[in-house]
């Protein structure tokens, strides 16, 4: 699989938004009839113009957020112009990062289960085009139908450097985005087509070809793994992979050439005349910190609902990735929540800051350490496993039978008979007790109750 | 001229008469010795953006316009659909 | 009575006091726009309900600022219920379902639209020879343009068909046409009247503005339509406008700056009108300087840079799916749309087509951001001259209205015609237009530039400078 590339260009459409990005029309246009939420604005009549949705910007400033992507404290609309039944005005308001333009955010990165860090390229609003209908096929109508009840529902358009290697590689970046942006409460899975995908490919430092139209995860893995077999087979017989624009045949289930991309085409992009340049100042950005989650509030939370202590509680509260973690992780296994919080509050911060490493969004190999915590394995271990799960490697951990009471007093017992000088101190010296309680810990070949084993060593020391 | 003038034309899907190629041809040509002052200008590297106003931003509250009204200026539409031309 | 020899602000008088209701005044004005307009060609529209709703403006005790007054309105400003064609046969059959801001506005105070005027198809042109319904006429010359274009409603004020009128600015098209039928007209500060509904032509350019008669009736329509609009992104709010403060307005000693540069380039019949014009500044007590402004040759340039790359881009909805003439569906869509779009006139489809160059790929860099960053250098000197001297004094038109077809083998001289007025509209700054007097029975204008904002102060020097050269009477057709 080397001399792959592969990068994304990812639609997602702000579920979380009453209106759409440029009038006041309802965004909640699933499932009702054809042309019912719209308005003159959404439908391109002369004379209208672009008014800015608020919650918008705070919602894509969320986002951005999340992806640790940098927001541009000022940044313009461009039209891009092109002729299309579905746009209403023949022209879309987006943003865009050349001719002077700067899009909402630049850089960002999300890094996948085996350490690969996806970078972010930029990420811009825009708004949605309509859709197209047709009574028969495409190839058999007379006509198209049009419905602008999802044109202007906004839209932010997330690009990725061709930083991805595999197809799966791809469909894990779509589900990890999936679950931030759920996070965030833009909840893109419970809508058909709130995520839309297009993906640009190439084979050893090949032509990039472009497949548009896929629709679900699973059907880019499966899309990108047809491209690539095709572009093998294609190089093998020793025919050069054109520059194109291929659609995703999902019931076919191969790409079909849409049109040569033998010149970029002329989208004649300049700055939105409608709409002055957007300024995201201070003040909005730590604004939208706090609607994001008052941190008090999280705080009171977690100690009511689980029985977290409030200084652990506050730890992982204002730090934003723990914070994330912590309730992704918690939403499987409230019963693990204490473990979680302590592991999230103190050891992980631990490693952190003892090396360079950034936090996976991967919550299975926390929950099998949180699990080992629960179970007792010792603070060694227990950083042990937190480590592989921090640099993405497998975290094992087999639950090994708690011993039996009987286990624990021959241990104990052992102790005792082969150190008689330490025995001796233990009344005197208190740091005599914790020598031995550390012998008997390492005599113990698996899970053990920390507490019962002390408790059980200070009764046959007759303390 | 003659190739740029159609290559225009078709950009932004306009169609000319013969009657109206000359003088559309004729008016650019007027119009394209106004720009040529532009060309000598020497200029910086400031954005090309007047900096002049603050945007007006719009709370996300619904509000309905009244949909039959702008229905019925649809020059053509089957069922609520408004009807377009073919895609292929 | 002859109620077009009135002042607009008499008639509003006349209408409060009760000595006319607006249904008769309504009923006079289209009786007279029935005659005279075989002639003039002002209006493509005419409000059929104008009576009607003039009516029910009676019925409520004639209410509102305008009480019932009539009001033609150029058709680039979308009117609810009455047909808007921005002079194009693409919009030939069109009648929005909603109101320009402009037209709330004039409703809410009791305005009543007597109808839509012609105008250049799309506002793209100067001479208002570029309509769709056929040309309009200077009432003061028949054989004569009217200047555009906003041509309609100039030609409409000048021969009494509507004793207010609006019309819209986006290099000149209230200014040239108020120049050549010696009537006055305001362009605002770009973002001081609300351009929602007004149908774009270069948005970042253009503002509707207020027309009329005389100074005090123009700045009376423009303190109804001025204020900032949520609808509009890009409207902003402004002081508020006093017609007390502009009739006391005190002259003397106000500093008048002469861009000699561009005075000197005009015909000789306007240069001699100018030079009146100058006196009469002077007259009034006010300090005139000669100044030059480095760089506004290449205003014009930079303007049609920048007009014509956003028209492109503006004009590309007219496609015939949504309103407007229908287009042939069982074509494929560019088929289908270049089919429809024949009916845009030569004039769009030549600036469609430039602004389809200076946008596209290869040349943007040379054309549209050398236009801005131009644009940008003619903002910061006009402000800086503008700190300096309180107006900038200059002729409107650089030519006398030349006879209707007469220039159509030399279209550069009409699209020069626009150099002295793109400045203001590049700049943002609000500029008026108002008659000199005549030259060989042509109307001569003058135009005035001040500070963003500052139209109380602009009317109050036009007020001053309207008592030395006198109002031009209405033409009796």
């Amino acid at each position: 699989m080397s001399h792959v590339k592969i990068g994304l260009e990812i639609h997602v459409q702000l579920v979380s938004l009453k209106t759409k990005l440029f009038c006041s029309c309802s965004a909640d246009y699933r499932g009702k009839p054809p042309n019912t939420n719209v308005c003159p604005i959404c439908m391109g009549l002369p004379g209208t113009l672009p008014v800015l949705n608020e919650k918008a910007i705070e919602e894509a400033i969320k986002v951005a957020k999340a992806l640790s992507a940098n927001i541009s404290n000022i940044s313009y609309f461009f039209r891009k112009n092109y002729f299309y039944p579905d746009l209403a005005k023949n022209f879309q308001i987006t943003q865009y990062d050349k001719a002077g333009g700067i899009p909402f955010a630049t850089g960002g990165y999300l890094k996948l289960s085996n350490g690969r860090k996806v970078r972010i390229r930029r990420i811009q609003l825009e708004e949605d085009p309509g859709r197209i209908y047709y009574e028969a096929g495409i190839q058999e109508a007379r006509y198209s139908l049009i419905d602008y009840n999802r044109h202007g529902i906004a839209l932010i358009e997330i690009v990725t450097e061709p930083d991805i290697r595999e197809p799966r590689e791809a469909r894990e970046f779509l589900e990890k985005l999936s679950g931030i942006l759920e996070e965030l409460g833009v909840p893109v899975g419970e809508y058909e087509g709130a995520i839309r995908c297009d993906a640009n490919i190439s084979l050893m430092e090949g032509a990039r070809v472009e497949v548009k139209n896929i629709t679900g995860f699973s059907a880019v893995e499966k899309a990108l793994s047809y491209e690539i077999t095709r572009q093998r087979n294609l190089i093998k017989r020793g025919i050069k992979v054109e520059r194109e624009t291929r659609h995703w045949d999902e019931r076919r289930r191969i790409t079909t050439s849409l049109r040569k991309k033998e010149m970029e085409e002329d989208y004649r992009y300049f700055p939105e005349p409608d709409l002055p340049p957007l300024t995201i100042g201070k003040d909005v950005l730590e604004r939208i910190e706090g609607i994001i989650k008052p941190i008090e509030e999280v705080v009171r939370d977690y100690v009511k609902k689980y029985g977290i202590e409030e200084v652990v509680a506050e730890r992982i509260a204002r730090d934003r990735r723990l914070r994330a973690l912590f309730n992704r992780s918690v939403k499987d296994r409230p019963d693990l929540a204490r473990h979680l919080a302590s592991l999230l509050a103190n050891e992980v911060p631990f490693l952190m800051k003892r090396r360079e490493i950034e936090l996976p969004s991967d919550t299975k190999g926390l929950l099998i350490v949180a699990e080992a915590k629960r179970d007792g394995l010792d603070r060694d271990e227990i950083l042990r496993l937190l480590d592989n799960w921090l640099h993405g490697r497998e975290v094992i951990y087999r639950k090994v039978a708690a011993l039996r009471e009987a286990d624990l007093e021959g241990i104990v017992k052992k102790v005792i008979e082969r150190n008689p000088k330490v025995v001796k101190d233990v009344k005197k010296n208190p740091k005599a007790l914790n020598y031995l309680m550390g012998l008997a810990l390492k005599e113990v070949k698996g899970v053990v109750d920390k507490k019962k084993l002390f408790d059980l060593l200070r009764k046959s020391l007759g303390l | 001229m003659k190739g740029e003038l159609e290559y225009l034309a078709d950009l932004v899907l306009l169609e000319l008469t013969r009657e109206e190629r000359r003088e559309v041809a004729k008016r650019l040509k007027a119009l394209k010795s106004i720009l040529k002052k532009l060309e000598s200008v020497e200029v910086g590297e400031e954005p090309p953006f007047l900096p002049t106003l603050r945007l007006k931003l719009r709370k996300d509250e619904p509000r309905a316009f009244n949909v039959e009204e702008l229905l019925s200026i649809v020059p053509k539409v089957k069922g609520r659909y408004v009807k377009g031309p073919k895609t292929i | 009575m002859k109620w077009e020899k009135l002042s607009a602000i008499r008639l509003i008088e006349e209408l409060k006091s009760g000595s006319i209701t607006s249904e008769e005044i309504s009923a006079y004005f289209l009786d007279k726009i029935k005659k005279v307009d075989r002639i003039l060609n002002s209006f493509i529209t005419l409000n059929e309900k104008a009576v009607e709703e003039a009516k029910k403006v009676d019925k409520n005790g004639r209410k509102g600022r305008l009480a019932g007054l009539p009001i033609a309105v150029k058709d680039n400003i979308t009117t609810k219920g009455i047909r808007t064609t921005c002079a194009s046969r693409i919009l030939e059959n069109y009648i929005p379902p909603y109101d320009a801001e402009v037209i709330s506005r004039i409703k809410r105070e009791g305005g009543i639209i007597i109808g839509k005027t012609n105008m250049d198809e799309f506002a793209m042109g100067s001479s208002g020879e570029n309509s769709g319904f056929g040309p309009t006429k200077n009432p003061r010359d028949l054989n004569r343009v009217p200047g555009g274009s906003s041509s309609g409603s100039a030609a409409a004020i000048a021969a009494g068909l509507a004793p207010l009128a609006l019309g819209s600015d986006t290099g000149g098209s209230i200014r040239a046409p108020a120049s050549f039928t010696g009537i006055v007209g305001l362009k605002p500060t770009y973002g001081a009247v609300s351009r929602f509904g007004l149908i774009a032509y270069a948005n970042s350019l253009e503002q509707i503005g207020p027309m009329g008669k005389n100074v005090l009736d123009t700045a009376y329509l423009y303190s109804i339509i001025y204020g900032e609009d949520e609808k509009d992104s890009t409207s902003l709010p402004s002081p508020p406008l006093s017609i007390e403060r502009i009739s006391d307005f005190e002259a003397k000693g106000v500093k008048v700056a002469v861009l000699t540069d561009l005075v000197s380039r005009v015909d000789e019949p306007v240069k001699k009108m100018f030079e009146r014009g100058i006196n009469y500044i002077s007259e009034i007590g006010a300090e005139v300087n000669e100044v030059k402004l480095e760089g506004i040759d290449l205003a014009l340039p930079a303007y049609y840079v920048i007009a014509c790359s956003e028209a492109s881009s503006n004009l590309a909805r007219y496609d015939g799916v949504r309103f407007g003439v229908d287009c042939r569906t069982n074509l494929n869509w560019r088929d289908a749309y270049k089919e429809v779009r024949k009916l845009f006139g030569k004039e769009v489809k030549v600036r469609i087509m430039l602004g389809a160059y200076t946008l596209s790929a290869g040349f943007f860099e040379e054309y549209y951001v050398k236009a801005v960053k131009v644009r940008r250098r003619i903002r910061d000197g006009l402000k800086k001259l503008l700190k300096k001297y309180d107006y900038v004094a200059i002729p409107t038109m650089p030519v006398l209205p030349w006879r209707i077809g007469e220039k159509l083998d030399d279209p550069l001289y009409v699209y020069l015609s626009d150099a002295l007025t793109v400045p203001a509209n590049l700049a943002g700054v609000p500029a008026i237009s108002l008659p000199i007097g005549l030259a060989d029975g042509l109307p001569v204008g003058i135009q005035f530039i001040a500070d963003e904002f500052e139209e109380e102060k602009l009317f109050g020097l036009a007020k001053r400078f309207e008592e030395k050269a006198g109002e031009l009477e209405v033409v009796d057709l």
